[in-house]
């Protein structure tokens, strides 16, 4: 498959159709977390979801995945069933390893519950956790890990169940520094590979820019699309030479303006 | 001027530490001691406190002629069956209830109002219904060892983070799955300590039972031994007791850190 933006005259792979999502506090009162959402991704394409905190992001994203239902509207997922019968597979931005697995057993935990073969789950299982740098650690248990080398095995995990479409929950947002550039790599290499379609949220600017074909700006709550911006900088990206490009700055910039206004404007428009 | 020297070593420090850990182990050893002499000074009265030394050699006569081995299997074997029975029936209601919050809303009050009934207030009605002999008392067993199991699993599955169950769903999980595959493991070191608190409780319900309910077992020779104002036999059933809750808890823990050989290793 050829780098770069994927063709957009195709059916889209995720239509997400006007959709509106409302909490219900415990005094009665409703809190509109997302207004209208409309947005298609295209089948293999890198979308990032950015926006101010509380503005519905992962709220989007846990309805696409099907752990919450939306108050109206819909996310039409066109679906080629595969081997592995996984729609979508998430990537959590809390700890989700299990403890009492080994690092393997983790990232092989959802081929064991769809029942793959033995043979083919080794073979799944020994390349991504290959492809995840921990193939010294196989054996050991989460307690043993790193935070970073823990949310490489959920990585690992979600790629291991082979899903058509990748969604991560600011994967990395509890991750140091020098951890997210060097799992950013990854994720970019992981992605050019295996190519997949990916919704991926975050509030990391520079994170945004660095992994998407397409960011998509978030208003503050209600959630509400602000704006959709295409990231034409030519893939494979370096996460380090890349902040030098000029290209890569404006970008910023722009990124940077779009949500500044909702930042600011943030206290006043308080429910 | 004076120079500081710090961070040295000091030998002593660690010999103190040696001799503490020393003292540890000796202190029943000390109380034992103790026992005997006032026993013996006639401080103690000899009727109700007989001295260590003859409650061993009634102890060495009971192991010869077989009945501390007869009153520890008939008390075990009942601990035993109402044990696993309570535990069992425990785990399986905990689950039940920990996941489903149905059932919760309809059950999770019953146990509540009726688990602060003293479990041996039960145990007439339990010999009305069953009759006198085995079953009421290993059914009193299993029903005291059941609420604790039970309570402490429903709080241990509650206490699962949603997102380990999120990452269940995820990865397509039915119920059954779930289940088994993240509620119990998750919950795991909860099942634990339920039954370790339980194996306490079970041998105050067994050797309570037993007064009243038993002619045989650990239990009935403490209340025989009342009767015949006899006091030896009863320290020797209560030493016995004592070491054989003491074995149970470790057995206990060490069946944990088998099950459990994350939490061991970190």
């Amino acid at each position: 498959m050829p780098e770069g933006v994927p063709p957009r005259d195709a059916a889209p792979k995720i239509a997400i159709r006007g959709l509106h999502k409302n909490f219900r506090l415990r005094g009665g009162q409703t809190v509109e977390a997302l207004r209208d959402i409309e947005l298609e991704i295209a089948d293999g394409e890198f979308v990032c979801v950015i926006g101010a905190s509380g503005c519905g992001k992962t709220t989007l994203l846990r309805i696409v995945g099907g752990f919450e239902q939306a108050d109206a509207g819909h996310v039409e997922i066109a679906s080629t069933p595969t081997e592995s019968g996984l729609v979508t597979s998430t990537v959590f931005q809390e700890d989700s390893v299990f403890p009492w697995l080994t690092a393997e057993e983790n990232v092989g935990y959802g081929l064991k519950i769809r029942k793959l073969p033995a043979a083919r789950r080794r073979e799944v299982v020994d390349h991504f956790i290959g492809k995840v740098g921990l193939d010294a650690f196989r054996n050991a248990y989460p307690s043993q890990l790193s935070g970073g080398m823990r949310q490489r095995v959920s990585v690992a995990r979600a790629f291991a169940n082979e899903p058509e479409v990748l969604l991560m929950d600011e994967p990395f947002g509890a991750l140091d520094e020098q951890t997210r550039l060097v799992l950013q790599d990854e994720i970019l290499r992981l992605w050019s590979q295996h190519r997949r379609t990916v919704l991926f949220v975050t509030h990391n600017l520079d994170e945004a820019i660095t992994l998407s074909d397409r960011i998509v700006v978030l208003s503050a709550r209600p959630g509400r699309v602000r704006a959709v911006i295409q990231v034409d900088i030519p893939r494979p990206r370096n996460v380090i030479s890349l902040r030098s490009n000029p290209r890569y700055v404006e970008l910023y910039r722009q990124l940077w303006d779009l949500l500044q206004a909702d930042i600011n404007a943030a206290p006043g428009r308080s429910e | 001027m004076t120079l500081l020297r710090r961070g040295q070593l000091k030998e002593h420090g660690d010999s103190r530490l040696r001799w503490q850990k020393l003292l540890r182990i000796a202190s029943p050893f000390l109380l034992l001691l103790l026992w005997e002499a006032l026993s013996r000074f006639g401080i103690l009265d000899r009727r109700f406190f007989p001295p260590p030394s003859e409650v061993l050699g009634t102890a060495r006569q009971m192991l010869q002629d077989g009945s501390l081995a007869q009153a520890v299997l008939a008390s075990l074997r009942r601990l035993a069956i109402g044990y696993v029975t309570g535990a069992v029936l425990g785990i399986g209601v905990g689950l039940w209830l920990g996941l489903s919050p149905w059932s919760r809303a309809l059950v999770e009050p019953w146990l509540i109002v009726t688990y602060p009934v003293p479990k041996l207030a039960v145990y007439p009605l339990l010999v009305l219904i069953v009759g006198l002999g085995e079953p009421p008392i290993v059914i009193l067993l299993a029903i005291a060892i059941f609420y604790v199991v039970a309570i402490n699993l429903i709080a241990g599955v509650l206490a699962i983070r949603p997102v380990i169950l999120d990452v269940g769903r995820d990865c397509g999980a039915s119920f059954l799955q779930l289940v088994r595959t993240i509620a119990l493991p998750a919950a795991m070191p909860h099942i634990f300590t339920g039954l370790e608190i339980a194996m306490g409780i079970a041998y105050i319900v067994l050797v309570a039972a037993e007064f009243v309910g038993a002619k045989s077992g650990l239990g009935s020779v403490i209340w025989s031994s009342w009767q015949l104002f006899d006091v030896a036999p009863m320290y020797v059933a209560i030493l016995t007791i004592s070491v054989l809750g003491y074995a149970s808890v470790m057995l206990l823990r060490l069946a944990a850190s088998f099950m459990m050989p994350w939490r061991t290793k970190a």
